[in-house]
């Protein structure tokens, strides 16, 4: 495989790092336990939701953990989707750039053996 | 060795040097380094953009729900890399750095010598083995803008890559092209007189006319070459009539296209002379 450019190399590990970022937080959302305000529920625990309008609602450490376990797979994949777009959009841009390239060198090759003659 | 610098004409000595080196003749005209305004404007708003929208999701992680961290992380990793580029891009521009002002391109009798930030280089018209020109003209109602950009590959290995965020391209560009590709004419002429095939890209010139991906037009179909720049830039084979015929090929991924065109006029004059 011929090396793609130098600018092409460069916007592609940009978009490989913004999908790894991606992945990073996908994997860190996926895991942990359940929570409250930023704040960790064991069992026994109660959740108060205040509504905009002052309502108040009150939801067990069941409740809870159920709809965030819900949650979280579509995360997982919302997420992941985005980062492996990214990652994809990386290896595509290394693929067309190396080709590009060798397109580039067989051309360069033909022009030599009329640049010769002179 | 000893060679006589005169900087009379107020080029530095590097210059004066590199362009001795390689013969270039008496010098013509020099072109400064430009601040690539378009970069810095879509780096700039990319960066302002996703810094803002990080910026509010910082704050709503901090005074509201914390898995709005999710959202700032991913528009942090966002903005960072559109304002380091942004900061890049600034810094290196002779807007901004001082050394950047020192920078040209000084166009001389048989070449050019470009002075930039990795030294001061001297190019032959005539030692030029392949040229990529890319360049397509966008037009809106209110402005129209070019792109223009060329890759070079030396007789002796080096690379060159110059484009509209280096010098003012739509003066030194068509000049590059053009001389390059008057000086390449009588190499490949020779070569093609010699009963040699010539290949441009998807293009081969031969006795009988173009071939383009094993489907020949003969030369007796065909009555020129045109360029379109219009969004992409593509080059066609027209009749006698002017009708588009045969081969449509991407002029910007195409080595050596202007002296394609020039090697096509001259064969057909030459076809024309002899009644053919």
């Amino acid at each position: 495989m011929v090396k793609p450019k130098t600018g092409v190399v460069i916007g592609a590990s940009v978009l490989a790092v913004i999908g790894v970022v991606f992945f990073v937080v996908a994997a860190f959302s996926s895991g942990g336990g359940v929570s409250c305000d930023g704040k960790a529920m064991r069992p026994g625990d109660v959740c108060l939701e205040v509504a905009e309008d002052g309502r108040k609602t009150y939801h067990t450490y069941d409740e809870v953990k159920a709809e965030q376990e819900a949650r979280r797979p579509v995360l997982l994949v919302v997420l992941g989707g985005f980062g492996g777009l990214f990652v994809l959009a990386a290896g595509g841009f290394l693929v067309a750039g190396s080709r590009e390239n060798k397109k580039d060198q067989a051309q360069i090759e033909a022009a030599a053996a009329w640049m010769r003659v002179g | 060795m000893t060679l006589l610098v005169e900087s009379a004409l107020g080029l530095a000595p590097d210059v004066t040097v590199a362009a001795s080196m390689r013969n270039l003749g008496e010098h013509r005209e020099s072109y400064p380094a430009v601040t690539p305004k378009p970069l810095l404007l879509a780096s700039g708003m990319f960066a302002v953009l996703f810094g803002v929208l990080a910026g509010g999701a910082t704050w709503g992680a901090i005074v509201g729900d914390p898995a709005v961290w999710i959202a700032a992380i991913i528009l942090w990793s966002l903005a960072t890399p559109c304002l380091l580029g942004f900061l890049w891009v600034l810094l290196r521009s002779p807007a901004v750095s001082k050394r950047a002002r020192q920078f040209r391109v000084h166009v001389f009798e048989h070449g050019w010598v470009w002075a930039r930030r990795s030294g001061t280089e001297a190019y032959r018209w005539d030692e030029v083995q392949a040229l990529f020109a890319n360049l397509a003209v966008f037009t809106a109602e209110v402005s129209s803008r070019t792109p223009y950009g060329i890759r070079i590959a030396m007789v002796d290995g080096r690379r060159m890559e110059i484009w509209q965020v280096h010098v003012d391209m739509a003066r030194f560009g068509p000049l590059l092209t053009a001389r390059v590709a008057q000086a390449q004419l009588p190499k490949a002429m020779a070569y093609f007189d010699k009963g040699n095939p010539v290949t441009f890209g998807d293009l081969t010139i031969t006795d009988d006319g173009v071939a383009f991906q094993g489907f020949l037009t003969p030369w007796s179909d065909i009555g020129g070459v045109e360029i379109d720049h219009v969004d992409q830039s593509y080059l066609s084979l027209v009749d006698p009539q002017g009708e588009p015929r045969g081969a449509r090929v991407n002029f910007g991924l195409m080595a050596n296209g202007y002296t394609f065109v020039l090697m096509v006029e001259a064969i057909l004059a030459k076809l024309r002379g002899v009644g053919r």
